[in-house]
Formats: C-alpha cells, structure tokens, sequence
C-alpha cells in the first residue's frame, strides 16, 4: 500500500497538502474524473501509479498495470477514442516504447480526452539515458505542458484535459525529476465523478490509418495544432513577469528552470518569460517579448528546445535582439540545471555580481570514496550472479543484463555486466554476439523486463539458432520502481501469465528453475548451459528479500541470523572479495564478521564460504 | 536568499526522506510554505542520498551552493559530501557512526579517518554539533530512532522557525504507532544535547 494514497482519494477542495508533484498529477486526475489509467513503472513517474492503483476502485475509475509503455498507451488511447477520460504515464525512455502508437494516435486523435505523462530524467538519476521528450511532442504533432512546481503539476494536468477535450487530440504532460519528485504545498479542489463505461463508436475515416485516411488525418492534426496556437497566444500559462529591476534583458524559461531563475529574481533586472504550454509555443507573443528587449537569455534543461524556437521566431519576425542559450555554450546541454549551474550562466551575461558564484570555486571536496547504490543484503539477484560468474570462469563469456535492480551487478566484485542499452536489451543484444562471435553469452534479465519486452528478442534468438543462456533473475514483482506486479503473477481476477509455459512457447526446449538463493546447483546448471549448443533459459527465482522480509514481520517471525565462527574463518577473504554481501565486514585482522543490523538472514554467504565458517546462529555450540 | 535552507544527507535506508518530509510538514502545520526534493528509484539502494528542505517564500526545492543554513549527516561521509552547501554561518549537525561504502568493504578505498572528516567539517561550518546518535537510540530501545536523535539535534540549534511542539506533533503522525514513544524521546535527547553543547560552550 501507498501510504499518501488515501489523503489523496480524501482531501476535500480548499485544503493544502504537501504532495509530490507525482501525487498532484494522480490528484489532479481524480479532480478532472479521469475514467482509466494505465501505465508501465518507470522512475520518476512511478508515484503516479502507486497512488492510483490503490485507490482506483475507491475512486471508481480503472487503472492497469500494463506490460510495457506502448500497451498501456494502446489501451489508454482505445478508452479515450470511446469517449472516455485517459491518462497513461510513463518515464522518459517509455515513450520510446510506446511511440509508434503516439506518432500515429496525434493523426487520429480522441472523441473523450487523453493526457500523456512524460518524467523525464536529467542527471540520469535513475535511468540509462537523458533524452529531452519536448521533442517528442514537436516531432508527432501533440500539445504539451511543462510544470515548473507540484502545484503547477495538479493545475496543468487539469489544464491539460480540458485542452485535450477541446482539440480531440492526446495532451502531453512532461515533468522532470525536480518536479515529480519534488514535495511541495499543493492547493486542490474537489473530485469529479468518473463516467465509467463506454461504447465505441466506428468511424473507420477517422480510426483506421489506411494510406487514404491517414493522409486526412495528418492534415486534421496540424489543423487542431493551429488551434492550439491561439491557446497557447492567450494563457496565462505563458506569461511575462517582471524582475526585481528595470532593465533591457529578458529571460526565457520553462519547467523547474523557471524556479531557479525565479529563485534570483530581486537581484536580476529586465523581464521574465515563463512557458507552461511549451508545444505550439506563442510566437506572437514571444515576438513582442523580443521587440521589447536587447537580449534575451534562454534558460532550459536539456536540449535548446526553446532557444532553436526563439531564434526561429527572431529571424522570421525580422528582430534584432540578441540571444544566449546552450547553442554557443553559455548553458550546458549535458546534466541536470540547479541553482548553481544558472546562477553561473547568469554571471557570465553579466546579469548577476560575480561574487554569486565566488563560492563555487572553493567547493570542491576531494578524495571521499564514492558510494554508489548497491544490491540489498539478501538479494537473489546476488547470488545468481555471483553462481554466474564462478560457472563462467576461465571462459571467454559476454554478459548482456538489463534494466533493473540488477542492473547492478555490473560493479565490483561481480563485474557481471558488458552490455546494456534498454528494456530487453540483453537478450537481442546477445542474440547479436552469438552471430557474429564465438564467444559464449549469458544474458541476465528480470521477470517484469523480459515480460516488457524480452519476448520477441528471445523468439527471435531461438528462431535464428543463437548460442546463449539467458538468466532470468525472477523476484516476482517489479522491485527498483516500488514493487509493481506483472503479468508473471496472479492477483483477484488476474490470472498470472505462467513464465515457463511463455518461455517454452518462445520455441526454448532447455527451461530449467532454481531458488536463485542456491547457487550450487545454479553454478551447475550454468555451467551446463554455456558448454551447449542453442538457447537455455535458467530461471533464478527468489522473492525480492525486502518483500520476504516485510511477509516474515506481518508473521511475527524474523530472518535467521547468520555469524562467522572466528576459530574456522581462515581470513581468506573469498566471501567479501567475490560475492561483497554488505553485512560481511573484513576486521582489522583481515577476518571476516556479519553485521547483525545488515544481515537479511538469505544464509548464501555460507554456502560461499570456502572453509565454511559461517553458519546460522542458532547452530552455534553454546 | 529568502527562508531557511536544510540538507539532510545520509545512506539509503537511513530515513533521510522521512525526516526531510517531517521538517517540511511541520513548517506547512505552523503556516510556512515549505518545499523539500526527494530522489527515488536506484539511489535508495544503500546509496548516498540526499534531501533539501526549504522553509519560507521560494521557488525551487534546490539550494545553492553556500548557502544552506543546516545541514544534517546520518553519517560522517556524507555529511562531509554536503559541505559545499555550507558557509560560515551553517550549523552542521552529524552523526557519529560511519557506514562503509562497498569499494572500502572490497578494500579498493579507504574510509578517511574520522578526526579528519570532523576537520573538515569544523574549517567549513559555523557551528558543529556531533551527535553519537546510534549510542543513544540503542539507549532508547530501538535503533531506528537514531534519525529522530539528529532531528532532536537540529531543532536544539533554532534554526528553524517551526517549534519543537509542532515538529513533535508531525514526528508521532508519520511514525508506525508502536515506535511514537521512542521516536518522541530521541527527539527530546537530541534536543538537549544540543541545549547542553550551548552551555558547555558559554561556560568554557
């Protein structure tokens, strides 16, 4: 359970809550009597669905949990094209996923509304890459949205349903991290009852993208984008601010760029353009603004989304105003804005003092060691690879893995990782290297990702006669975003799509389980696996620890404890230095204890011990 | 800059966002606005986290550089990491027990000694308050509470313009009902610990 989701379902209008900006979309939803929901987790958008699965029913509305982004945009746009209320959300790199169905949905549009959430990830804090989606919706042909705050997140989503409803066509939602995960005081106003049930009715012009048809719609979608102009003309969502002080600059922003700016505005001096309806942009009244300044400084995260407009917009109006932006490098294009980054961009115009960065020079702390996240004390996937690795040794074995917690066995000391580029990757991208090397694969990918999107690369590998294991590391839930199902386990009225049957009807002949906890038959069962010819599956299958441990506290019972007994402890320091559990602590001697405030009790550290040392406690002789 | 700034840093697991959200609640309860950014997903995998809490008329959640009025460390490292928010003004609230990062575990690093670390922090803040809260929330009875300790430590100093009450009254909201007591106690000893550093140093 979410913990904030029923505040959310029961706050009443007129109070203030201080919610995530993901809570004020979720709340937002429910204010516009959003009727379905559907998403695939993906941090940072992961919130959103946490709070509606929760309360859907309460609610009255129908939410799922998708198997992958462009599912849960299909089902989505299927409920808008009847009439109803929609809302799917994802992160970033979702929309890739899902934007074969979007590029074509902008054409036929919807008869209710559909809004589309996009978190996007500057800084890449918790994903593989840090496209800018705004350009997503300039490139299929959809309005969008940019929340600066988590109140601005509840207004704009609510805003943006009413836009869609207007113009027939998906609205675009894109926040940041800085916005979704940010926690802030949010002002709501009271539900609204969803519809429900709806009825499709055919209009085949419209909602079959024949050659013929889609020519029309093409032509539809830039006519509702030229009505959305005007809106973008008159909002209040684009609008000029005033500085602290007079002056001939203006800045330009949008998103949680607008804040850090705004955050110096009593020391600037010119006028403040904010976007909040970034996608068609206002070119009339940007234009004005241009006129009405000598230069102007763009400040965006990302790519120069709105610098490339207003350039555009200056040369087409003919206006002679400089402007700075990322282009010629005042702005970084890589990482994440915060106050620091914008304050420097400022200095550098000469907008701020110098000595508001005085104290940038002297920050630098050199010389901590780094901490980097790291698997949990009691993780299976630990010990499957782990089983892995020592299966594999002395042999030249390529290790595709995927998106996930697991995704961490690429550091020390397990180094299991050399290959990664998204959702189901490893098992094409080691279908790949069984082609054209004879080197040997083991391509390691979790439950939710392989039912996201490892099945047609594993179809694909089998049907082109790959040499490769692939491991799926099996927790049973989708762990890194928040413990979400997939369709691999049952629920009330959800029957669990079975992962061996899925696997063998994939065309695998060679499906082996295992406990992922037991890694001698695992290092087996591998070994067998990379000395063979075809694709092998081995499922490591282990309940993620965290919701082990959470079912064994609801019992009333607790893990066992596991200890080093010191007279057997030969301070080899295998345990530490190939599997790295991190309640095994080397001592000053070089032997080896167990932290009992770390320790999970999985017990795997015993069986890893080469002189076996450890053991539960309640083995130890008295 | 406008309000009160505070970094709250530790490890994943450590209840860095939990004792953020009870700050920026409790500014919300007495009437201030309050803002604070959170960071999910991977980085709460026995990673460094941080959280940033703003108290008072601003924008962004985001603090600059220099410019934070306290920060609080669950743990020496990163209290360490965030001092490039301090300026001469800052309190720092630490505690006391180190957490070893994975490449010390593995040998590939060195955890710096300690007297170091506290150097470090004392050239860089105004006011420095190391708090052994571990010791004292094993006193307690639980050591989850160690967080309520530090956050104890930190309402000691006044920084924050939100009462010890008010902050009392959020902790025993947003704490499972069986640990209330001792997370109210924690904050409590915190409290005096730092009331007890102010006299030690009037009197020296």
């Amino acid at each position: 359970m979410y913990p904030e989701a029923a505040r959310l379902l029961e706050a009443r209008s007129g109070q203030t809550l201080l919610l995530l900006g993901n809570e004020a979309i979720a709340r937002a939803s429910l204010e516009a009597g959003v009727d379905f929901a559907a998403t695939y987790p993906g941090t940072p958008s992961s919130e959103i669905g946490l709070v509606l699965a929760d309360i859907a029913e309460a609610a009255g509305l129908k939410f799922q949990y998708a198997v992958n982004e462009k599912v849960a945009m299909e089902v989505a746009a299927a409920a808008a094209i009847s009439g109803l209320k929609s809302l799917v959300f994802m992160k970033h790199v979702g929309l890739n996923v899902a934007s074969d169905a979007v590029m074509t949905l902008a054409y036929t549009g919807v008869r209710g509304a559909m809004v589309i959430v996009t978190a996007d990830d500057p800084g890449c804090h918790s994903s593989q890459n840090e496209q800018d989606n705004r350009i997503f919706a300039r490139f299929a042909n959809l309005p969008m949205l940019e929340p600066s705050t988590p109140q601005e997140a509840l207004d704009l989503t609510k805003f943006a349903f009413e836009f869609s409803a207007f113009l027939e066509l998906p609205v675009i939602v894109r926040t940041t991290t800085r916005v979704s995960h940010a926690r802030g005081p949010v002002a709501v106003s009271g539900v609204t009852k969803p519809r429900g049930k709806a009825h499709f009715e055919r209009d085949p012009k419209r909602f079959v993208v024949l050659p013929a048809h889609a020519r029309e719609g093409h032509k539809r979608v830039l006519q509702k984008m030229r009505l959305a102009e005007g809106i973008s003309e008159s909002t209040p969502h684009n609008r000029i601010e005033d500085l602290g002080r007079a002056g001939d600059t203006g800045i330009v922003a949008s998103g949680p760029a607008y804040s850090y700016v705004k955050d110096f505005a009593s020391s600037l001096s010119g006028k403040l353009m904010k976007l909040g309806l970034t996608n068609p942009l206002p070119k009339v009244k940007i234009a004005d603004f241009l006129r009405s300044v000598k230069r102007v400084v763009v400040i965006e995260e990302l790519e120069p989304y709105l610098e490339e407009a207003v350039r555009a917009i200056a040369n087409e109006y003919r206006i002679d105003v400089e402007i700075y932006g990322k282009i010629q490098g005042l702005v970084p294009r890589t990482g994440e804005l915060d106050p620091d980054v914008v304050a420097e961009a400022l200095v550098k115009v000469g907008l701020m003092p110098a000595d508001a960065v005085h104290r940038l020079r002297e920050v630098k702390i050199p010389g901590l060691p780094a901490r980097p996240p790291i698997l949990c004390p009691g993780c299976g996937h630990r010990s499957a690879a782990y089983a892995a690795k020592q299966a594999s040794r002395r042999q030249d074995v390529v290790f595709p893995v995927d998106i996930g917690c697991y995704s961490l066995i690429e550091f020390a000391p397990l180094n299991a990782g050399d290959l990664l580029l998204c959702m189901g990757s490893s098992i094409g991208l080691g279908a790949g290297i069984s082609a054209v090397s004879n080197q040997k694969v083991l391509a390691f990918i979790g439950d939710s990702t392989f039912y996201h999107a490892g099945v047609p690369a594993l179809i694909h590998a089998v049907h082109q006669g790959a040499n490769m294991t692939v491991c799926i590391l099996d927790n049973s839930t989708t762990a890194m975003t928040g413990h979400q199902p997939h369709p691999g386990m049952a629920e009330e009225g959800k029957p669990a799509v079975d992962m061996e049957d899925l696997v063998r009807g994939c065309g695998v002949k060679s499906v082996e389980v295992f406990d992922a906890y037991d890694v001698k038959r695992l290092t087996k069962a591998f070994r067998r696996a990379l000395g063979a010819e075809g694709v092998h599956v081995i499922i490591a299958r282990h309940k993620c620890r965290l919701l082990e441990l959470r079912d064994l506290k609801a019992a009333g019972e607790t893990a066992p404890l596991y200890v080093v007994i010191p007279e057997k402890c030969t301070k080899c320091g295998f345990c530490i230095d190939a599997f790295a559990c991190p309640a095994l602590i080397r001592a000053s001697d070089n032997s080896v204890v167990i932290d009992a405030a770390l320790c999970n009790g999985c017990g795997v550290c015993a069986d890893v011990c080469p002189p076996k040392a450890i053991v539960p406690l309640k083995e130890v002789p008295a | 800059m406008k309000g009160v700034s505070v970094l709250i840093g530790g490890v994943g697991g450590q209840g860095v966002i939990l004792t953020a959200r009870i700050l920026a609640e409790s500014s919300l309860a007495h009437g201030l606005k309050a803002q604070m950014s959170e960071i999910h997903g991977m980085s709460q995998r026995y990673g460094s986290v941080v959280s940033s809490v703003r108290i008072g008329d601003a924008e962004s959640p985001l603090v600059k550089k220099g410019e934070a009025n306290a920060i609080v460390g669950f743990e020496p490292l990163e209290t360490v990491r965030l001092l490039p928010w301090a300026y001469n003004k800052t309190v720092v609230v630490t505690a006391l027990t180190p957490i070893r990062p994975l490449s010390v575990l593995l040998g590939q690093e060195a955890y710096p000694p300690l007297e170091d670390l506290h150097r470090q922090i004392k050239e860089r803040a105004g006011r420095v308050i190391v708090v052994d809260a571990d010791r004292i929330a094993r006193s307690i009875g639980h050591e989850v509470v160690a967080n309520s300790v530090l956050l104890g430590a930190l309402m000691g100093t006044k920084v924050l313009p939100v009462p010890l009450e008010v902050v009392r009254k959020t902790l025993a909201a947003h704490v499972p009902p069986r640990f209330v007591a001792a997370n109210l106690e924690a904050l409590d000893i915190g409290y005096s610990v730092t009331i007890q550093d102010e006299y030690s140093i009037a009197f020296a």
